[in-house]
């Protein structure tokens, strides 16, 4: 009687098969949620020097804050804050809320991805120079992914808008997107002065297992349309 | 619609009273309660002096001839703008609004001034909530004395959107607080600063043109001061990953792994097949 040529062949390629397959899958999960891709750099650094280069400094005052308005006097010296940011392009827009800055120097931001700060401190929108800082979270472990996210996708020349609180939409233009390892963000990035210009910032690159923070920022400068 | 006007008068004459020892007892108020302050008092004729810090404001209403008197000194004290005579009449709609927003604006103020003075960390943000219990319930006695004049019925509380803003800041502890509470501040006073200078559709009204005369001079010192304190941006932490995961480098390791047994178990197979 011949003997079964099936029972002659081993079996132990099955779950090793089976194991070896579960292991990347596993890993190729663990490696999206180890961060996301550092994205591709573009435009000039030169679009974030400011001509005046003090963190904290105070911005000089504009031209049109001379300017009398009738019956009320002289123009307003600090725009009304930001309450909105918009990507038309992308159908996109979060809440903004104003935030500050803890004495160890980390700027604040909401808890929630979805929503993004505003830096109390910089600039206010459409106020003729020095930078409007807004920030949000890229993921976080509870909220899933942040709005600013998108900035890992966004192009140049995508147009980006701010809403502030009395209803004005300002307009600005991407011009350079550029990351840098946390902790090695240019002070020239947040000083008063110079050029007025949005900085848009999230977080990039791996996930640190010990801490759970994020080894990157990446940087979006716009410039304002018109 | 003569009896109305006599109505309104009293009821500016006794709103006018009213503020004047609002303005007194407001910052002796130690109570940590959200702002408001109740008329009670009445007068025939109510002559008063508010001092903001650096504007000088004197007040006279006149149940007699029916008119409000507001002298503003400016900073420099070189220039009085003085004699702005305001007949007592009721408020169209839109400085009726004006003066709620302004008003609320100072209740909430008032309030974030209060928290700050008991709960903030540092010296410099519990002396900028000393100078808000100070400054604002003065602009408000103006602001209430004009409103009186106008028959405007003030609410008694900020808007509800500031009250749960002041609650998510107070949610905040020790230097966040600080942090929070001075954005927050920096925020709303830009937003009622532009609201002032803006007039709105009562920027030719002449209580409006004169609370807003008053106010600008405050609201400028405030940011300023907020200014002052503002700290460097030096990082900003946008995204929280797992803590304890393997890291990028180990899951790749993990699946190159999981895929070398995958081909040695497709190997296996293949020899085992060719086997007699």
């Amino acid at each position: 009687m011949a003997a079964d040529p099936d029972r002659r062949r081993p079996l132990w390629p099955v779950p090793v098969a089976v194991f070896g397959s579960m292991l990347v899958g596993w890993g190729f999960v663990m490696s999206g949620a180890a961060g996301p891709r550092t994205p591709p750099d573009f435009g000039s650094r030169s679009v974030i020097a400011a001509d005046s280069l003090v963190p904290g400094e105070v911005a000089p005052a504009g031209p049109d804050e001379a300017e009398a308005r009738p019956g009320v006097g002289a123009a307003t010296a600090t725009s009304p804050p930001p309450t909105e940011l918009r990507l038309p392009g992308r159908d996109l827009a979060a809440r903004v809320h104003p935030v500050g800055v803890t004495r160890d120097g980390v700027l604040q931001l909401p808890a929630d991805p979805r929503d993004v700060g505003w830096w109390a401190g910089g600039a206010g929108v459409g106020s003729g120079s020095g930078p409007v800082v807004v920030a949000g979270h890229v993921r976080t472990v509870g909220g899933g992914t942040g709005t600013l996210a998108t900035l890992l996708d966004v192009t140049e020349g995508e147009v980006v808008d701010l809403v502030r609180a009395d209803g004005a939409v300002v307009s600005y233009r991407v011009r350079s997107r550029l990351s840098y390892v946390k902790g090695d963000l240019p002070p020239e990035l947040f000083a008063a002065g110079g050029a007025h210009r949005l900085v848009l910032v999230t977080c990039t690159g791996d996930v640190d297992p010990d801490t759970g923070s994020y080894t990157r920022n990446v940087v979006v400068t716009a410039e304002p349309l018109g | 619609m003569a009896g109305r006007g006599r109505g309104t008068r009293l009821i500016a004459v006794a709103g006018a009273a009213l503020v004047l020892a609002a303005a007194a007892a407001c910052s002796d108020d130690e109570g940590a309660a959200r702002p408001t302050i109740s008329p009670s008092v009445t007068t025939a004729d109510v002559t008063g002096t508010t001092t903001v810090e650096t504007t000088t404001v004197d007040t006279t209403v006149t149940e007699a001839t029916g008119t409000t008197t507001v002298t503003t000194t400016p900073p420099d004290g070189t220039t009085v703008t003085a004699g702005t005579t305001v007949q007592m009449d009721d408020a169209p709609p839109d400085v009726e609004a004006w003066l709620i927003t302004v008003h609320q604006q100072n209740l909430a103020r008032l309030a974030a001034g209060r928290s700050a003075e008991s709960v903030a960390a540092s010296g410099d943000v519990r002396a900028l909530g000393g100078r808000w219990v100070t400054d604002y319930p003065a602009l408000d006695a103006e602001v209430r004395a004009r409103a009186a004049a106008r028959g405007v019925a003030l609410p008694d509380t900020p808007t509800p959107g500031s009250d749960a803003d002041l609650d998510a800041v107070e949610r905040e502890s020790g230097d966040g607080y600080d942090a929070a509470w001075t954005a927050r501040e920096t925020g709303d006073i830009s937003t009622y600063l532009a609201f002032v200078e803006d007039g709105g559709g009562a920027a030719q009204d002449p209580d409006v043109v004169a609370l807003a005369a008053m106010t600008r001079p405050v609201l400028r010192e405030h940011l300023d001061l907020l200014a002052g304190i503002r700290r460097p941006v030096e990082a900003v932490p946008a995204g929280e990953g797992p803590v304890g995961g393997p890291g990028r480098v180990g899951a790749v390791a993990v699946a190159a792994v999981g895929a070398a047994l995958v081909l040695v178990a497709g190997v296996g197979a293949a020899v085992a097949r060719r086997r007699p």
